[in-house]
């Protein structure tokens, strides 16, 4: 027998598909994204410009479904809280996607073949790496509404924020050498973008909590100075 | 029959009231409200039974003064008997009883001291049909519950008027108060029965799914009505439409099979229910 | 055209076989119906027409003003029946009315179910009791021992009507549909005055109509009279109840049963009255039907 209100629920969990489909989408540029700053690919980096059309495009989808859900199905109860909560995400991954094309732009910018610090360029790769599995992991939070996964992504975006602060003090270091200085400052702005992708990542564990929990409490994340986070 | 006619002659001839009457409710029409006069209603180990079957089961509530309670579930939950066992309307039904107390304010409606007509004076009703009575004209209709209760006097047009323009009815039928109160649309109907409730001068009003019987606009009209009503009167109403409960209830009760699952602000109902039922209930998995 | 030669839908539309069958075995029905219909009210048509014709001829003011002449004589009237009909259906009626509405509302309003469907049941019963017996009852009960009277032929008459006014009311009072009543209950009144002063003028047309429909059927009752209104001691008009009344029925009985051809002519004139007065009342029940029906849909 069919449930009550079939088409609504399809309609939700399409929705939720879509959101879902978007977090890969965003995998998939943090992955191109970081292979294009560690061996200086400028095509790749292109690459990751062309296909952020491909986010912007599912925001855009997500969006008009939540609109059109809101005005014919009067979603309440959990089924409001999961609408508030996709509308959020779609909007925390077209942030990500942005700040995978800014990553992007940055390649030519930091100049073919420079001298490169390993310090820094291995700490880059950790970020990417750590980037990309909280993006992961906040996604199957998502998926499996599992409150445990979502406040555990507040721990992995303090090691971000450890890692975006020990090269943003290296870059000062080698500041000295003329030849590398020009290649750190762009290497602190890739790390600021990575660090806001972690950001993002907490937002949507935020939201992933107050689905299931009806209550939204704001985690500390790397934007909060330690002293004044609030224990989650 | 003499004071009616004459009554009727002042109402056509006298001059117009001078504050301009829009078609919104005027509830100021009625009066200042005295300073704390705000009625509560306590229902306490409450069952109702029809014949053997024991349809409300043990229930407790409180309706707070001034506040509009909304009272959902499915069908047969119970709602309806419920709210008549609060004006002793419930016994009115063949083999039908109730146990129980049920406190308006600090004085209990079963109480072999109380008599059963004063206690739906207190507590009037409003329906799900419409129902002025036919033989009456609308002026007649909303006086009626004062007349035929024995009440004379002066100012029964005064009263009458002020009923009308509480429910904003006053502009629409201000020239045709002697024409009959069927004449009326489904909305204008609903409005004169409230106006008929309300010149009694009730202290709760009970609603029965108030709009069913009306179109999306005179629905619309009727909530407003409901909003402006809660300064003066505490307000019960019975919906099975959830998005009316929403947007007219303080607080929402939510019940099943007789009994009452949830009593929560009605905000809180619909973003994050605390019982399993009340979610599924109002999410639509069943109804 | 042949069947081959029609598409799929003409095919369809033309209903298939059997479908000429079925149109004419519909249409002799629909003509049996109607010729049986007219031969109904042509029934009607036939009983005043022929009333009519044979009364119409010995209608004159006299006949309306004049008492009836002395044996032998010709010419007088039957203005001492038609004040003695009108008196007793007068008083049966002042009788049974006040009564049959009261019962009516007893058994819609205060009355537990079982206790108001006896009562309808006896009412039925009551209703189909041959006037004959009725007769022979207050015969019985009023006549013997005492004499004839207007009062026994009044009470034998309210007999007759009371079930008439009483069913005739009960369905109305049904009718009324019960939010009234809740509507009543509602606003804190007490019952008695719901009933008063909202349910009874709701269902007013009703009782009227009832009242009018038992005066009609009781104007023209003959076997109850002839048992307790027919031996009269003088012709002139009677308005002393204690005494027999002549009236009308009994009147065109003895009238048609004289020899003389005046007599009958006469009788057939007093039939036409009767006739003429009952298709009156039954316009006038009619009419009160309509205007109630009307008030309590709203």
């Amino acid at each position: 027998m069919q449930e009550t209100r079939h088409q609504f629920r399809e309609d939700l969990k399409e929705l939720e598909r879509q959101v879902l489909g978007g977090l890969d989408l965003v995998i998939g540029q943090i992955d191109r994204a970081m292979e294009a700053v560690s061996y200086q690919d400028v095509e790749l980096a292109a690459i990751v410009v062309a296909d952020d059309d491909r986010i912007d495009g599912r925001y855009l989808e997500v969006h008009q479904g939540i609109l059109s859900l809101l005005a014919r199905q009067s979603p309440v109860a959990t089924d409001l809280r999961i609408v508030a909560a996709l509308l959020h995400c779609i909007r925390c991954i077209e942030r990500m996607g942005d700040q995978c094309v800014n990553i992007a732009k940055l390649v030519p910018l930091s100049g073919h073949d420079a001298p490169k610090d390993k310090e820094i360029l291995d700490s880059i790769e950790r970020m990417g790496q750590l980037a990309r599995s909280q993006v992961s992991q906040a996604r199957d939070a998502l998926q499996g509404r599992n409150v445990e996964l979502a406040q555990d992504l507040v721990r992995q975006d303090q090691e971000i924020n450890r890692l975006n602060r020990g090269i943003f003090k290296r870059a000062v270091e080698i500041g000295d050498d003329v030849e590398l200085r020009e290649w750190g400052m762009f290497m602190i702005l890739v790390a600021r973008c990575l660090e806001r992708i972690g950001d993002n990542t907490v937002d949507i564990a935020e939201q992933v909590v107050f689905v299931c929990t009806g209550l939204f409490r704001e985690m500390a994340d790397a934007s909060t100075p330690p002293e004044t986070a609030r224990s989650t | 029959m003499s004071t009616q006619s004459s009554e009727r002659e002042r109402m056509t001839t006298s001059r117009e009231p001078d504050i301009s009457e829009g078609e919104t409710p005027d509830l100021q029409a009625l009066g200042d409200i005295p300073q704390g006069t705000g009625h509560t209603v306590q229902v306490e180990n409450l069952h109702a039974y029809y014949g053997a079957n024991h349809a409300i089961k043990n229930i407790n509530l409180t309706f707070r003064a001034n506040e509009v309670t909304a009272i959902i579930g499915p069908s047969g939950c119970g709602k309806s008997t419920m709210v008549r066992c609060i004006n002793r309307m419930h016994e009115e039904i063949p083999y039908a009883r109730a146990e129980g107390r049920v406190l308006l304010d600090d004085e209990d409606v079963y109480s072999p001291k109380v008599d059963v007509t004063a206690v739906r004076r207190a507590i009037g009703m409003v329906f799900q049909r419409p129902n002025p009575f036919p033989t009456m004209s609308i002026f007649d209709n909303v006086a009626s519950g004062l007349r035929l209760a024995g009440v004379r006097g002066e100012n029964m047009r005064e009263r009458v008027h002020r009923s009308l323009r509480a429910v904003g009815l006053w502009g629409e039928v201000k020239n045709r108060l002697n024409s009959p109160g069927i004449g009326l649309s489904g909305g204008q109907q609903q409005r004169l029965c409230i106006a008929r409730t309300i010149a009694v001068e009730p202290e709760v009003i009970l609603m029965d799914e108030p709009c069913s019987a009306l179109d999306p606009v005179a629905t619309l009209k009727v909530e407003e009505l409901i909003d402006e009503l809660k300064a003066r009167y505490t307000i019960v109403i019975v919906t099975h439409n959830m998005q009316q409960a929403a947007r007219v209830a303080n607080s929402t009760v939510f019940m099943l099979d007789g009994e009452v699952v949830e009593h929560a602000p009605t905000n809180d109902v619909f973003t994050n229910p605390r019982d399993e039922r009340t979610e599924r209930y109002v999410t639509g998995k069943f109804g | 055209m042949e069947a081959g030669s029609l598409s799929v839908a003409q095919q369809r539309l033309r209903g298939g076989p059997g479908a000429r069958r079925r149109r004419a075995v519909n249409r002799v029905v629909e003509v049996l119906c109607t010729f049986a219909a007219f031969l109904a009210v042509a029934v009607l048509l036939l009983v005043v027409i022929s009333v009519l014709i044979k009364g119409l001829p010995a209608l004159n003011l006299d006949f309306f003003t004049k008492n009836p002449a002395p044996f032998g004589m010709t010419g007088g009237g039957i203005a001492n029946s038609i004040v003695g009909s009108a008196i007793l259906v007068l008083l049966a009626t002042a009788m049974s009315v006040p009564v049959g509405i009261m019962v009516a509302i007893y058994t819609s309003e205060f009355a537990p179910t079982k206790v108001s469907e006896g009562i309808r049941f006896a009412l039925d019963i009551l209703n189909g009791v041959p006037t004959i017996v009725t007769g022979v009852f207050i015969f019985g009960l009023l006549v013997v021992g005492h004499q004839q009277s207007g009062w026994a032929g009044a009470i034998a008459l309210a007999i007759v009507e009371l079930p008439i006014v009483a069913r005739s009311a009960q369905e109305v009072l049904d009718l009324v549909p019960r939010s009234l009543h809740e509507a009543g209950l509602a606003l804190g009144l007490r019952r008695w005055r719901i009933v008063l002063r909202i349910v009874l003028p709701t269902a007013l047309g009703g009782l009227i109509t009832g009242a009018v429909l038992g005066v009609a059927r009781v104007a023209g009752e003959t076997a109850p009279l002839l048992f307790a209104s027919s031996i009269f001691s003088n012709l002139g008009i009677t308005t002393n109840p204690a005494q027999a009344m002549p009236n009308i029925p009994v009147t065109i009985f003895t009238l048609s049963e004289s020899p003389s051809p005046q007599d009958h002519a006469q009788a057939w004139a007093a039939a036409l009255v009767l006739i003429a007065f009952v298709l009156i009342l039954s316009v006038i029940a009619r009419t009160f039907h309509e205007r109630s029906r009307r008030r309590i849909r709203g």
